[in-house]
């Protein structure tokens, strides 16, 4: 298993980053390269059980996961199934100077399939650092362009 | 699956330190910057990119045995089997055959490898 933290800054607010963050249902519309649909099977307090098509380094996969959000600041997701199973992400976001700072501890674990990528994980982690940066520059358009309010 | 095999082992860490990043720019764009080996030396992974009609990102896969080396696309990245897609494994095994001299292609359903065999 592989654990990192990730830190972005975001001209957003704290509570606007968090929000579009934590919008399951509309996150593929956000983040249409990597996140190809998202379908809410059960939600019961604030876990929400999400069936998502993702693509990631050219992969794409069918997987199960657990997302847990605590207001007014953090979100857990947990991946349930599929050669990723047992990986997390846990989430923080904090307000800073002109705006937010977030941070993301990853665990990854790779099963069956994606076994292979046990070698290649300081690679994994730079591409996981990408998508970071590609999150919060498509959450900050996303916002200009007004669909969201603070 | 599209596949190129050699008929011997090669040495995956030799060929990694000899590896040179390959990026062709044509009417297509191939980008293969890296190669990984793992621990025990027996596979190798190389990320690569594509841009044509199709942006694809996908690994191509070198494993090595006793025998045999082989070239192949990582079955879970699965890319479109494009003609760039196919080209930028023949360029691959191009460097295996440019470093070593010895090796031959021994089987193959790449028709523009089938080109490279000829020639051996």
């Amino acid at each position: 298993m592989k654990t990192f933290i990730l830190k972005r800054h975001s001209s957003l607010s704290q509570k606007t980053i968090f929000n579009l963050s934590t919008d399951i249902e509309n996150f593929n519309i956000i983040m249409p390269n990597h996140f190809k649909s998202l379908e809410i099977i059960e939600q019961i307090d604030n876990q929400i059980t999400v069936f998502e098509r993702i693509q990631f380094m050219g992969i794409k996969l069918k997987i199960k996961t657990k997302h847990v959000i605590i207001k007014p600041n953090i979100h857990k997701v947990f991946i349930l199934t599929g050669p990723m199973k047992g990986t997390k992400f846990i989430e923080t976001y904090v307000t800073s100077k002109n705006g937010s700072d977030i941070f993301i501890e990853v665990n990854l674990t790779f099963n069956g399939l994606m076994k292979v990528f046990n070698f290649l994980e300081n690679y994994v982690a730079k591409k996981m650092s990408v998508v970071m940066n590609e999150f919060i520059s498509s959450a900050e358009n996303f916002h200009s362009k007004n669909i969201y309010s603070q | 699956m599209p596949h190129i095999v050699f008929d011997k082992k090669i040495n995956l860490v030799e060929f990694s330190k000899k590896f040179k990043p390959i990026f062709i720019k044509k009417e297509f764009l191939i980008k293969i910057s890296t190669i990984f080996v793992d621990k025990d030396s027996l596979s190798a992974l190389l990320p690569t990119v594509i841009i044509s009609k199709l942006h694809q990102e996908f690994f191509i896969e070198i494993s090595t045995s006793k025998l045999k080396t082989t070239i192949r696309l990582l079955p879970i990245s699965n890319p479109k089997k494009t003609n760039e897609v196919k080209e930028s494994m023949m360029l691959v095994a191009r460097q295996i055959l440019d470093n070593y001299n010895n090796f031959k292609i021994t089987k193959t359903n790449i028709t523009q490898v089938k080109s490279l065999m000829a020639l051996q």
